[in-house]
């Protein structure tokens, strides 16, 4: 299934921005799952399709013959009921295998709490943080170490958003008035962006999201410059 | 309008009577249906030209066509214009002209009630478009119009926006109420449920969830218009009040997909037996998966919402529920195909419409999976890739289909032929243009463009792209034009089309094109889903022409 979907998903038109860590490429394999199983079925119906409405069209010249006149067949429609069944069931299967990864931070993760408005997300560091209540340096600008678990409580204080950096992980809605919780975790250092994907007024267009990934001895001296302010 | 349709040729029977008045008054559901197609593509015309708008501040990054402010307001109207100003009233429009023709009744079963849900659907679009006129300006907060947002939004015209829709449900419920009755009462002799046409069984399910769904909305927008204006918190953050709305919104929105897919998936399985001169593959399985699609179409409204933090087991519900609805949709998809297959195809505009039709909703339901599969839909939601997959859904699914309508019902309703070489030249510019226009929106949304932004950054290749997809879009908008240009020409030059011009098989054949004001002055008793079919060959058996050949013969070499 893999092996499959990894054929048409060469072009990068087709395939997810570049994953940079384990919920971003659980994502990417279900997905790359679903592109192979899907284009299957495109490439299969596609082609049936075209092939009857071009092989069996009268052209000029034709007699006028009336066709053989087929009221169905309940073989070949249990069939084509039953078949979809089968390829939706093992998707399903695939995918929830895989939901783990997406969805649940391990527990040692630090803590990161978002806060979103109109139209900015700011952060506050927590628990296994090494800089507990403290703001990054630049409010708008989330810093956190390469290769640690990351999880995210998202609290909105006006209207709906919604925290989202494609290479990393999950979309998670900003709702007023409930805490959401999401998580990343980087494989690489460097500097990840996104922005609000919940349409949330003039500015959602603007409301973008840096997340800065350090290496764990830039990570070490950053929290201690934290601290010390 | 009026002097348009009257240089049509009236049928002998009864004369109708003419001037503006008479169509102000009329309570015929010809006229009626008339009225609501031009009045539903006019809505379309505008709906396209928001789109258009659109489509020109995206040509390149960081542009300025419109401001912000326009920008949420055109989005906005543009989704609210061809939902409920198009693609649902549409199907109305097809079912009013032709439910009574096919089941050989003389009217609706309450032709003053149907006049009402015509006018009360022309003055819910007016109001909805007042709110250009006033200081405030029109609604800006989607067409999904979520709290807090929706309740902040200043001015009165998510006010208008609420009580346009408010308007517009009365019309498309009464409506409904209007073609359950006429559908279950109505019927020709002989015409059992089993034997109803396809197009006819689409609108009793269509009218159903209308009438099942329509409720919640009207239920969750008042309670948004009482939070706006009277200080309610039905929608307050610390009560849920936020995830209240989307669960009611989508209990009624997501069924509404149905509601506007399914009277087209109707009009394809009219369609495709005509012009393959076979019967519809297997009439009962199509029937069935209409209605099981009506009713799983209930149960996963949850699959917009999976980005706001559902537990896992509800997850994982909403996804199998909804690729359960992958199976009656293959269903449909295959017996369509099926009929195709071995067909004697007859290669006229209304097949050509109806065959993209299936293209491109093959493609629109596959994206779906995509979307259904909870972890995937957390990096596609809110992406260009659901614009994408909305858009090849509702074109696909309404938008072609009501084209491939008009080609094939324009004879009957005008008495003239369309044009085949516009209609053709009109198909192949409305599939490519619609293609190029939304097939690379799937990878702008893949490159992380969320929807709903007026600007966004010259990163990757979103610019290219977005610059594709404008282009498409004004292909996509010529061929549309091409279409009414056809419609103009062909209502005063089209050739005469006669009672049946396509040798089609269903009741509303039977009568003259256009049909007089009783419609059938005698209806035939019903013996199958094709009762035209069924008199063509009585009548070649009695006029000589071949022998009598019962219905399903294979290889039969019957001239008809």
């Amino acid at each position: 299934m893999l092996a499959f979907g990894a054929a048409p998903a060469a072009a990068d038109t087709a395939t997810f921005q570049h994953p940079a860590g384990p919920a971003s490429h659980a994502m990417d394999d279900v997905y790359r799952a679903v592109l192979g199983v899907t284009m299957t079925i495109f490439v299969l119906v596609g082609g049936w399709l075209l092939y009857s409405a071009l092989r069996f069209r009268v052209k000029r010249g034709d007699p006028d013959i009336e066709p053989p006149q087929v009221h169905g067949s309940t073989r070949l429609e249990l069939g084509w009921t039953l078949a979809p069944v089968l390829v939706l069931v093992a998707l399903s299967a695939y995918t929830l295998a895989n939901v783990g990864t997406v969805k649940d931070a391990p527990g040692n993760a630090m803590v990161v709490n978002v806060k979103a408005q109109q139209f900015s997300f700011t952060y506050l560091y927590g628990a296994n943080s090494g800089a507990s209540g403290k703001a990054p340096s630049t409010p708008s600008r989330l810093v956190v170490p390469v290769h640690t678990p990351v999880k995210l409580y998202v609290r909105s204080i006006d209207v709906n958003h919604d925290w989202w950096v494609p290479a990393l992980g999950p979309k998670i809605d900003a709702i007023p008035g409930q805490t959401n919780t999401d998580w990343f975790e980087a494989d690489e250092t460097g500097t990840f962006t996104g922005q609000c994907a919940e349409f949330c007024g003039l500015g959602h267009a603007t409301m973008t999201i840096t997340v800065k990934v350090v290496s764990k001895a830039d990570w070490n001296a950053y929290t201690a410059k934290l601290q010390r302010t | 309008m009026a002097t348009e349709a009257h240089t049509a040729p009236h049928a002998a029977s009864a004369r109708p009577a003419t001037g503006a008045w008479s169509w102000v008054t009329t309570v015929d559901h010809k006229r009626i249906g008339i009225m609501y197609l031009y009045t539903t593509f006019f809505f379309f015309a505008v709906g396209g030209l928001m789109a258009l708008a659109i489509r020109l501040q995206l040509e390149h990054a960081n542009n300025q066509v419109v401001s912000a402010e326009s920008y949420d307001r055109l989005f906005t109207m543009h989704g609210t214009t061809m939902i409920f100003l198009f693609v649902v009233p549409v199907m109305a429009a097809f079912g009013n002209y032709l439910v009574p023709l096919q089941i050989g009744a003389r009217d609706m079963a309450f032709p003053r009630l149907n006049a009402a849900s015509f006018w009360l659907l022309l003055f819910g679009g007016m109001v909805m478009y007042s709110s250009f006129l006033w200081g405030g300006g029109a609604a800006d907060a989607g067409w999904t119009a979520y709290p807090p947002l929706s309740v902040l939004s200043p001015g009165h015209g998510l006010d208008l926006w609420i009580v346009g829709l408010h308007i517009l449900g009365i019309s498309s419920l009464i409506g409904a109420i209007n073609f359950i009755c006429t559908i279950h009462n109505m019927r020709a002799p002989g015409m059992r449920l089993t034997r109803m046409p396809l197009f006819t069984w689409a609108i009793d399910v269509y009218s159903i969830m209308i009438v099942i769904a329509g409720p919640v909305l009207a239920g969750a927008l008042t309670m948004l218009l009482m939070d706006r204006n009277y200080g309610t918190s039905f929608y307050q953050p610390a009560t849920h009040g936020p995830i209240l709305y989307q669960h009611l919104f989508w209990f009624y929105s997501h069924p509404v997909v149905y509601v506007m897919a399914l009277p087209g998936f109707g009009m394809i399985s009219e369609i495709v037996p005509v012009f393959s001169r076979k019967p519809l593959f297997g009439y009962k399985a199509l029937v069935y998966s209409i209605v099981a699609i009506a009713f799983l179409g209930f149960l996963v409204w949850g699959h917009h919402m999976f980005a706001v933090g559902f537990s896992t087991p509800l997850q994982i519900w909403f996804m199998i529920a909804s690729m359960a609805i992958g199976v009656p949709t293959g269903v449909k998809i295959f017996n369509w195909i099926a009929t195709l297959w071995r067909g004697s195809i007859v290669t006229a505009s209304p097949l050509y419409f109806s065959v993209g039709f299936i293209s491109i909703f093959v493609i629109g339901g596959i994206t779906g999976i995509f979307l259904a599969v909870f972890p995937v839909d957390w990096q596609l939601t809110d992406t260009y890739f659901v614009v994408a997959h909305m858009h090849y859904v509702l074109v696909g699914g309404a938008v072609f289909a009501a084209f491939a309508g008009i080609y094939y019902w324009f004879p009957k309703i005008t008495g003239r032929m369309l044009s085949e070489g516009l209609g053709k030249a009109s198909f192949w510019l409305i599939l490519i243009g619609f293609h190029v226009t939304f097939l690379i929106q799937h990878s702008i949304g893949l490159d992380g463009m969320p929807r709903r932004v007026y600007e966004y950054p010259d990163v990757g290749h979103l610019e290219l792209y977005n610059l594709i997809s404008t282009v498409g879009s004004f292909v996509l908008g010529l061929g549309v034009l091409l279409t009414v240009i056809n419609v103009a020409r062909s209502l005063k030059r089209g050739t005469l089309a006669g009672g049946d011009p396509w040798k089609a098989n269903t009741l509303e054949w039977f009568t003259t094109s256009p049909p007089p004001v009783n419609n059938f002055d005698v209806v035939p008793r019903i013996r199958s889903v094709e009762p035209m079919k069924d008199i063509r060959r009585q009548v070649a058996r009695e006029s000589g022409f071949g022998d009598a050949a019962p219905a399903p013969v294979a290889e039969s070499a019957i001239r008809t």
